[in-house]
């Protein structure tokens, strides 16, 4: 971490500490800070009020604040099957839309606040109600493929890969047809949308996306794909019928 | 030295080593799929049935102190030999004898899909939710040949060269060749030899063991007798695998830790004693030979456990940094005056979850939530939240 890069992160945490006064910084290693204590909050949506306190470590990945820093509850709260990620953290939302949220304003004060903190009042909001306040994606796969529907307001998730697959292979002509199939030109249909997405995300974490919904296609699904338009691993991927496992998920 | 909070630092260490270890389950449940492996090499239509195959843990495995992954994703690994009795290196090469065990693997259903080949191994991935692999490493028996060359090169202690076996390797050069030259291992031996390092404290333990249970001492099964040296183990292991969690290339390597572990352990009957023992003195069995690092396997004396070290000599630097910090962090736990602040920097050292469970289990009472005057505790005003995923 170059000097510049400390002192704005040192800025950041001490910003934090200021407000959540039972967090703590620490250096844990040289290249690893982390914040880890209690989230006491208050918080409403709409008009229901939730008070609580979570114990949590916040961890800053060493290319911070390129990528978002990653969370655990740590005090042995919530559940595993609550929207918690294999390797423990928290999954705040979909990766696409918790990086957006966090580089359209790339401070860990915001990120508390306008994200970890309206997951665990979504997590309150549950165990009381037994429904989530903002609703939620399905787990895998099938999640990014809707997230992604959402956002590009289409219905069919046809349409989404081939959306991606622009964004995988940086293949962006703004002349040609939209894969929507609205029968418009890119430039004047998804093509706007498509450049401000590259602007989040490399085309090697769009093909990481775009691996993980393949991934889930039922097969059914699978036969109605022009499997040839995609790269040859996932081709493979697909035909094995593989899961992604740790080996895998490394090429991805 | 007496510190103020050591009967703390006591219970802590030693509830950590337990929720280090696979439970009892897990245990089983790997028992019981190697031992299925087993069953299928020799049922009566295994064309290898002849050269009776033989199934058994090596590694952390055998020596229990196998330890959960830091990450709840990462995969345990058990490593297995099997070991083909009725076979010599006259009748096969190294690629054939790969190739029995292989085929006979691959004509299962439910491990076709599965398998992998490693350079010295099969490797079995079995499904996301067992969260474990295992590495079956194809073996025959060396004990006679590894007895002469120890003779002929002046080491007459052969007490451990029982179960020396001789293993095959894809990036040899002989390896297709019916040749005399292969590599060698001895699984059994080390562990009996590491056994052999813990037996007072292992012998009381089973001793107590077979009489709450009211069995015989045969009757206790080896996994449930945890010694001081086995749960240091698991500590130091737990340590590393945190301070080298984003530095894999110069993670210090699970077979020195343990092997320098034994050599410094004196059978202290109590958890906190053994580690400050081990820490102290681990250093002092790396051997200096002709200016070369060496860690020797106490059953080969041929075979260095650092040899990479010569190559690599950041991963010894490291190595010698890693054990300072541990020594630091544990001075540091133990001299503090603040339980509250021994257990805060004891996190970063063995991960905020454990820690937090084990004095939410020891220490119910000890971290009192602090009263923060109501103004103070931050309000958000929630819109356009994410909606949660999983992956």
């Amino acid at each position: 971490m170059d000097s510049k890069r400390e002192t704005e992160v040192r800025q950041q945490l001490d910003e934090v500490v200021q407000t959540y006064s039972e967090l703590i910084s620490s250096q844990d290693f040289p290249d690893k800070w982390v914040l880890r204590g209690n989230i006491h909050f208050s918080a409403n949506h709409k008009d229901y009020i939730i008070k609580d306190s979570f114990n949590v470590l916040i961890s800053l990945p060493q290319n911070y604040p390129d990528d978002p820093p990653r969370v655990q509850e740590t005090g042995g709260r919530i559940p595993k099957e609550f929207h918690t990620n294999p390797d423990g953290t928290l999954c705040l939302g979909v990766p696409i839309a918790v990086r957006i949220k966090f580089l359209q304003n790339p401070r860990l004060l915001s990120f508390i606040e306008e994200q970890i903190i309206p997951f665990l009042f979504s997590f309150c909001y549950w165990q009381e109600k037994r429904e989530l306040p903002f609703g939620e994606f399905s787990h895998g796969g099938k999640g990014i493929r809707d997230y992604y529907k959402d956002i590009f307001k289409v219905k069919d998730y046809l349409h989404v890969l081939y959306l991606l697959k622009i964004l995988t292979d940086k293949s962006y002509h703004g002349h040609l047809l939209c894969p929507c199939d609205s029968g418009i030109i890119l430039r004047n249909c998804h093509g706007k949308q498509l450049l401000y997405l590259m602007t989040f995300q490399t085309s090697e974490q769009f093909f990481r996306d775009m691996g993980i919904i393949l991934n889930s296609l039922s097969n059914e699904e699978k036969k109605t794909l022009n499997l040839k338009a995609f790269p040859m691993i996932l081709q493979k991927l697909i035909e094995k019928n593989r899961s992604l496992n740790e080996k895998t998920k490394k090429y991805i | 030295m007496i510190f103020k909070h050591q009967n703390e630092l006591k219970q802590l260490f030693q509830y950590l080593a337990e929720l280090l270890d696979i439970s009892e389950t897990q245990y089983e449940s790997a028992k019981k799929h190697y031992e299925a492996v087993g069953t299928w090499l020799n049922s009566a239509d295994s064309p290898i049935a002849r050269y009776s195959p033989t199934i058994y843990p090596q590694g952390s495995f055998r020596l229990g102190t196998v330890i959960k992954p830091v990450n709840d994703a990462d995969e345990y690994d058990i490593d297995l030999v099997c070991e083909l009795k009725n076979l010599s290196k006259d009748s096969v090469s190294q690629k054939q004898l790969k190739q029995l065990v292989g085929a006979r693997l691959k004509t299962n259903e439910q491990y076709k899909g599965m398998l992998e080949e490693g350079n010295r191994c099969w490797i079995l991935n079995y499904s996301d939710s067992s969260r474990f692999h295992m590495d079956i490493l194809p073996a025959i028996p060396n004990e006679n040949e590894f007895r002469l060359l120890l003779e002929k090169s002046g080491y007459f202690n052969n007490y451990w060269v029982a179960n020396a076996i001789a293993i095959t390797d894809k990036s040899r050069p002989n390896y297709e060749k019916i040749d005399p030259d292969w590599p060698r291992n001895n699984p059994i031996g080390y562990a009996e030899w590491f056994k052999e390092q813990m037996k007072v404290q292992y012998d009381i333990k089973q001793a107590l063991l077979a009489e709450s249970l009211r069995i015989s001492i045969e009757q206790v099964p080896d996994y449930k007798i945890k010694t001081p040296l086995q749960r240091s183990i698991q500590i130091l292991k737990r340590h590393r695998d945190i301070m080298f969690a984003e530095d894999l290339n110069n993670r210090p390597i699970s077979i020195i830790i343990s092997t320098l572990a034994a050599l410094s352990y004196n059978n202290e009957p109590d958890l906190l004693e053994a580690l400050q023992n081990i820490v102290n003195n681990m250093q002092k069995h790396i051997e200096i030979k002709n200016s070369i690092s060496w860690v020797s396997n106490p059953v080969n004396p041929f075979e260095n456990f650092a040899d990479k070290w010569q190559n690599y000599p950041k991963q010894k630097d490291k190595f010698l940094q890693w054990i300072q910090q541990v020594k630091a962090d544990i001075d540091q736990a133990l001299r503090m005056e603040d339980l509250q602040t021994i257990f805060e920097n004891l996190m970063p050292c063995f991960g905020d979850r454990i820690i937090n469970k084990s004095i939410l289990k020891l220490f119910p009472g000890i971290i009192k939530p602090t009263i923060v005057p109501a103004a103070k505790i931050p309000h958000i005003n929630i819109v356009n939240p994410n909606k949660p995923w999983g992956a």
